[in-house]
């Protein structure tokens, strides 16, 4: 079906690219999201994505590998995007008060999940665009490579790497005095 | 989180819950608004570096720079052009007299195979394995042996590689003789293990991002050098390297910092110093060095040590809206990487790859001729598994260029050329990092 598509697209049919542009938006945002931690600026990236995905659908060889080429025209997408807005990124960050940890479930769950946000947040676009592609998407690594426009050795390095980099990040988060993480980038 | 199975379960629940939020509708109407008033380019127009690189689309294009020259301007900057090649060459012809060449010559290939650690022939002839493991990502986890950057030491008389893959929480360090005999082995994190400029010791993460160990070559740790509190955190991406006089540390490139072994207090890198820079190498006498500038551009720059720049093969460059990528997702020109010069300093090997984010991917080695700028491609890949070009290493003689590259099915190789791009040698198929021994003569 989507080969089908995919093959009509390439043809001009803007019909069939809006089945796909539509089938794929809902998860090409979400990855951008992640990636870029920004509504807005993954609305950018994903607009930017397909535009180029529309422009140069004739140069989609193999049409099986379109979703693939789609979420590496979104990455590098993601890469500009965070170029752009870099030096005027105004970073929002929920704060948790540090004693919060440990007085129930929740408050803990809360706590790990704002530790990860400002941990995720420390890491460039690539290391987290490396986690999303491995993590959320769950590319095997020979796809995950493709789309991250890398070797496929590159890329368990690279995914090392910024897992070691999240570590890295987290147990800094962990030392910081909540007043200083406010204005962590 | 302690466990690399709880926190890899962890990341991946929170960034599930972090993705649930729809996606707003307004946005897909939008682009297909927009594309529907664009017709698809021609498939050959699609090609990697074509000029619609720079060209905008929707309410940005006004940010863009327009194509508009003359010709007359166009032949007016094209002699200017000439006449400062021809003067760079003149000049260049009198900068780069080679320096003599460093005593030695080519030993052993020391490789990296299925987990395992073999020295060959340089020519990957009579292999013996010095190390069995297990291949990467077979059980047991935890069992291949690996090894990055320079495994053997500058003198050419020990290796260095290290046991645990990727998804060990907890490496060793291995020394080895020039035979493969382990003379001492030690924990440490990390990829590479970097060689101090004497080959007397090796700087290792104790643990990532925080500690470096400096070991001897009888595995006792001379030195731990605690990072400073604003130079951890997000550095646990880059090995600590040398610096040239093999006094100070350096890590990482993206927050640099001098990190003195000698007991003087650390000191941040200004992102000026050119030891600051992406994949910064030094020629064999540490006056020249290599870099590859990523911050307005991804040119190759090779400079003295103090970073005056003798020449740049030019990149892509940022654009002030867009960043280093163009609308479309492909950059805006050519990426080097992975510098390395030769035993001289008049030769540089890099992995070029042309316009990233294009339908089809390639990637070559290439080497200049630093004095007259003259470029070589020694090995070109396309599909889906590019050259890697990250094992690049020159013989000692600078006549021999080793490389990685990888097929079309991803399996990595090891290959050898002459500097000329004659004499292609496939050295050890399915081997995925090498380096060559630079044996002293005695």
């Amino acid at each position: 079906m989507q080969r089908d598509l995919v093959l009509r697209a390439r043809d001009g049919d803007h019909d069939a690219f809006t089945a796909l542009a539509a089938g794929a938006f809902d998860r090409l945002h979400r990855t951008a999201r992640l990636i870029l931690r920004s509504d807005d600026r993954a609305s950018d990236a994903v607009q930017e994505a397909l535009m180029a995905a529309w422009l140069h659908i004739r140069a989609v060889r193999d049409p099986d590998r379109f979703d693939a080429w789609l979420h590496r025209l979104l990455v590098h997408a993601c890469y500009r995007e965070a170029r752009r807005v870099k030096h005027r990124e105004v970073v929002e960050i929920h704060v948790s008060a540090p004693d919060a940890r440990g007085e129930g479930d929740a408050q803990h769950l809360t706590a790990v999940r704002d530790q990860l946000e400002r941990g995720f947040r420390r890491l460039t676009p690539e290391q987290r665009a490396v986690l999303v592609v491995h993590h959320y998407l769950g590319l095997p690594d020979a796809e995950a490579a493709i789309v991250l426009d890398i070797a496929v050795g590159t890329f368990k390095s690279r995914l090392h790497r910024a897992s070691a980099a999240l570590r890295a990040a987290l147990e800094a988060d962990e030392r910081t005095p909540a007043v200083a993480r406010e204005s962590i980038a | 989180m302690t466990g690399h199975d709880d926190f890899d379960r962890t990341v991946a629940r929170w960034l599930e819950a972090d993705s649930i939020s729809p996606a707003p509708a307004e946005g897909l109407d939008r682009v297909l608004d927009a594309t529907r008033r664009r017709r698809p380019r021609p498939a050959w127009l699609s090609g990697l570096g074509s000029h619609w690189v720079g060209e905008a689309y929707g309410g940005r294009s006004s940010s863009l720079p327009r194509a508009g020259l003359r010709w007359s301007t166009v032949i007016v900057v094209l002699v200017v052009i000439a006449a400062l090649v021809g003067g760079a060459i003149l000049v260049g012809a009198q900068l780069f007299r080679p320096s003599p060449l460093p005593t030695g010559h080519l030993g052993r290939l020391a490789y990296v195979l299925d987990g395992d650690i073999y020295l060959a022939d340089w020519d990957g002839g009579n292999p013996v394995r010095i190390a069995d493991g297990v291949p990467d990502n077979a059980p047991p986890i935890c069992g291949s042996y690996g090894g990055e950057g320079s495994m053997w030491s500058p003198d050419g008389r020990h290796l260095a590689y290290r046991f645990g893959n990727y998804d060990c929480a907890d490496q060793t360090v291995h020394i080895s003789d020039a035979d493969g005999h382990q003379v001492a082995s030690f924990p440490g994190n990390g990829w590479k293990v970097a060689w101090s400029p004497d080959s007397t010791r090796v700087a290792t993460w104790v643990e990532m991002g925080k500690t470096i160990g400096v070991y001897g070559l009888d595995g006792v740790r001379q030195v731990l050098v605690t990072l400073p509190f604003e130079a951890m955190g997000g550095g646990g991406d880059f090995d600590p390297a040398w610096s040239p006089d093999g006094r100070s540390l350096l890590t990482p490139y993206r927050s640099p910092w001098e990190l003195p072994v000698d007991g003087r207090a650390p000191q941040p890198v200004p992102a000026a110093d050119p030891r600051s820079k992406r994949d910064a190498v030094y020629s064999h006498d540490g006056a020249r060095m290599a870099f590859v500038g990523d911050s307005d551009s991804v040119s190759l720059v090779i400079a003295k040590a103090d970073g005056t720049k003798l020449r740049v093969l030019e990149g892509a460059k940022a654009d002030p809206v867009y960043g280093l990528y163009g609308p479309g997702g492909v950059s805006n020109g050519a990426m080097y990487d992975s510098p390395v010069l030769s035993p001289t300093g008049d030769r540089v090997a890099f992995s070029w790859s042309p316009a990233v984010g294009a339908p089809e991917s390639s990637s070559e080695i290439r080497v200049v001729d630093v004095a007259t700028g003259t470029v070589t491609t020694l090995s070109r890949s396309t599909g889906d598994y590019p050259t890697s070009g990250s094992a690049i290493r020159f013989s000692p003689e600078g006549d021999r260029v080793l490389f990685s590259r990888a097929d079309a099915s991803g399996v990595t190789s090891l290959w050898s050329v002459r500097v000329d791009g004659s004499d292609a040698r496939l050295l050890v198929s399915g081997a995925d990092w090498g380096d060559w021994q630079w044996q002293p003569s005695e």
